[in-house]
């Protein structure tokens, strides 16, 4: 990489996904069994959303959550939004959400025979 | 119809079914806010979330089934082991298995109650003095503090109620000071046991402060330790107190001693400045497993110094003929007694730490009525677990321990045994002690936090694998050393002294790492669900064997990982100085090599 020039993705989306701590290992398996988990990310957080406002149920969402983002094509999107959603059991109360953010650009390490076949593949398309 | 469509947009429209909904739409969710006479807006309260039937129902699945489930894993293996066992190899039907499957059920059901309330009720009290007592008040009143402290965890441990259960089903005419002990002087029992543990818990802390190493406190308190045992070993009637006391050390280190007095030990270290150090701690574990065995043997004596064996059975005697006449009230009777117990278990240390956080700390308590749910968590879990104690636990470690020696000979109560040749059925009994040892212990939760803490502590070098094995490997041969002590009737003495000796020349040539880890794993291991199952399984093979008591297995499953952590410890030392001196070997050798070739 002598040459310092950056080559950029586009077309990327963040997905992010905010369950309950312990959670986070089953998000991250069913983003792998889509094929997604490029620059996943996992971290601790704290929730305040509805917890206070459930009285003695609220006991039962924890406020610990773990937060997992990763790196998503614009055309893996859905399948990977839907098979999270069905796998975190987003559609039970208190569970978390998931989100997804248009990225405009990311640029990282891509190797050399990666960058060949993709210039080959362009070529041959237009 | 366009001529091409995105394959994206295809892929989306043929998996599932998507609607949007305007965030903004959501009317409920959008505060209207109300402005005061001075332009300032109004706090805005939201109004409380009302759920339906079925939507608390689906948020409640969750949160108990994972809770649950975690209790299943601990159980469910060892009661179908112990179980199918006792079918398979002895062709005996478990007595009375409905009350038992019940009386699991009801452990499983307790522990899941108690450990989420002590997570909501106890833990925050043990954070907020923990973080702030150190600060606020004098050294010799936080130590004051931590000792009554080991009092109350003491009580509110929940394996501490196995002692009583176990002392019921002894005979008082062969060993009348350990029956004294554990039915006259049971809560004494208690109270000295938790003594210790406070006096652990206070040595335990000054070390943190002043950076003591744990070597020499070890050797210090196993001196006196293993004189007194010596001492006991000589009179043939204290001589039956040794295996209870050394077993009273397994039971202290629970679920709810471990976190809350850690919690304050480690407040007062960072308090200090001293939070640091990856080894703090450590070594409370240990002392709180070494001191009480000193604290019962002391009481043991003093029972012995003011009560004859001949007064203790004429007493027991006369109580027994009073139990006879008198019906006993509610309170005295199960499931009466087991409801009482867990309150008088809980309460106290709550009342304690309440006072401790009003009167010294002066902090109120962030959200009260969540810990309030979580005492009352505590306390219905506590009587529950009591319940299954009685009726599930107790039972099946009593059945088994009395059918395995049908393996290999003539018990009274079953008739075809022996069922198998001497040799071959000893053989059977020991396998089945070690499994339980090993089996019990690889699933113990604690023991992979401690394995966890030994990886990042030693830079990966002990994996946390090779100390889970290391550990249940010790407790599986601990368990097993512990039933033969019972079958052939060895003298306790003979197993402690020399065992104890070795984990002594092992701590020398031990590193201050491997020491603490070694002997903080002999008490990780000793959990609610298998100290009440060995205490039982040993009472019930004691009777079976004609033994005269069946204590002693539990603190040969302490003393086992403690020698194979040490060990383990050592060669994997040496391993790596083999590693590193190999190292700076083989390049030499290339450099020679090289300097030849340019020759």
């Amino acid at each position: 990489m002598s040459d310092r020039k950056i080559t950029y993705l586009t077309d990327v989306e963040l997905l992010t996904v905010v369950v309950q701590r312990d959670q986070g290992e089953a998000v991250l398996k069913a983003a792998r069994d889509v094929g997604a988990t490029t620059g996943a990310i996992g971290y601790y957080a704290k929730g305040f959303g509805v917890r206070e406002r459930l009285g003695l149920l609220g006991l039962a969402v924890e406020t610990e959550k773990d937060v997992i983002s990763m790196l998503i094509s614009s055309e893996q999107r859905d399948v990977v939004l839907d098979q999270i959603y069905r796998a975190a059991k987003l559609d039970t109360p208190g569970m978390g959400y998931i989100y997804v953010t248009p990225l405009e650009k990311v640029a990282t390490y891509i190797p050399d025979s990666l960058m060949a076949r993709l210039d080959k593949h362009e070529a041959s398309v237009g | 119809m366009a001529d091409q469509y995105r394959f994206g947009d295809y892929q989306r429209e043929s998996t599932a079914t998507h609607d949007g909904i305007s965030f903004d739409d959501l009317i409920d969710l959008r505060p209207k806010l109300e402005k005061d006479a001075e332009g300032n807006v109004i706090p805005y309260q939201a109004p409380p979330v009302r759920l339906t039937a079925d939507e608390t129902f689906r948020l409640l699945r969750p949160y108990v089934s994972v809770r649950f489930m975690e209790q299943i894993k601990a159980v469910v293996p060892l009661g179908v082991y112990l179980a199918l066992f006792q079918i398979l190899f002895l062709q005996q039907v478990v007595e009375d298995s409905w009350v038992i499957t019940g009386g699991l059920f009801a452990v499983i059901a307790g522990l899941m109650f108690f450990m989420e309330g002590l997570k909501l009720g106890l833990m925050p009290f043990g954070t907020i003095i923990g973080r702030n007592l150190p600060r606020n008040s004098p050294l010799p009143v936080v130590l004051f503090v931590t000792l009554l402290l080991g009092i109350g965890v003491t009580f509110a441990e929940p394996a501490i109620g196995a002692l009583q259960t176990a002392g019921q089903n002894l005979s008082v005419e062969r060993a009348p000071y350990l029956y004294a002990v554990l039915n006259f002087w049971s809560t004494e029992l208690v109270l000295v046991v938790g003594l210790s543990v406070g006096l652990a818990a206070v040595i335990g802390t000054l070390r943190f402060l002043y950076s003591w190493s744990l070597k020499p406190l070890i050797y210090a308190t196993l001196a006196p330790l293993l004189s007194l045992t010596v001492y006991a070993s000589a009179d043939p009637e204290m001589q039956k107190v040794i295996g209870l006391a050394w077993d009273c050390g397994a039971v202290t280190t629970g679920p709810v001693t471990v976190p809350l007095v850690l919690a304050l030990g480690i407040g007062i270290a960072a308090a200090a400045g001293k939070g640091d150090s990856g080894l703090s701690g450590f070594g409370i574990v240990t002392l709180a497993s070494l001191f009480p065995i000193i604290g019962v043997f002391l009481l043991a004596l003093y029972v012995s110094s003011t009560s004859t064996p001949a007064e203790i059975i004429e007493t027991a005697r006369q109580a027994a003929a009073a139990a006879g006449t008198v019906e006993p009230a509610w309170f005295e009777r199960s499931p009466g007694a087991e409801i009482v117990l867990g309150v008088r278990a809980i309460l106290p240390l709550v009342l304690f730490l309440f006072l401790v956080l009003k009167f010294i700390v002066k902090e109120e308590l962030e959200n009260p009525v969540e810990i309030l749910y979580g005492i009352g968590l505590t306390v219905v879990g506590m009587c529950i677990f009591n319940l299954g104690l009685t009726y599930g636990l107790s039972k099946l470690g009593a059945s088994a321990g009395e059918m395995v020696p049908s393996a290999f000979m003539q018990i009274p109560g079953a008739p075809e045994s022996p069922i198998y040749v001497y040799f071959v059925g000893l053989t059977l009994a020991l396998a089945f002690a070690w499994f339980l040892g090993f089996g019990s212990t690889i699933a113990e939760p604690a023991l992979n936090a401690l394995g966890i803490t030994t990886e990042n502590l030693t830079n990966g070098v002990f994996k946390k694998k090779t100390l889970i094995s290391a550990v249940s490997i010790g407790v599986g041969f601990g368990i097993a050393i512990g039933l033969s002590k019972l079958i052939f009737d060895l003298p306790l003495v003979w197993l402690l002294v020399p065992g104890y000796l070795l984990t002594v020349v092992l701590t020398y040539f031990s590193t201050e790492e491997f020491v603490n880890i070694a002997w903080d794993s002999a008490g990780v291991t000793t959990g609610p669900i298998t100290v009440p199952l060995v205490l039982a399984m040993g009472l019930g093979f004691g009777n079976a064997t004609d033994a005269v008591e069946g204590f002693g297995i539990l603190c040969m499953a302490s003393i086992g990982p403690i020698l194979t952590v040490m060990i383990t410890g050592l060669w994997s030392q040496y391993q790596a100085r083999a590693l590193a001196s190999a190292e700076t070997q083989v390049p030499l050798a290339t450099t020679e090599q090289e300097s030849k070739a340019i020759l």
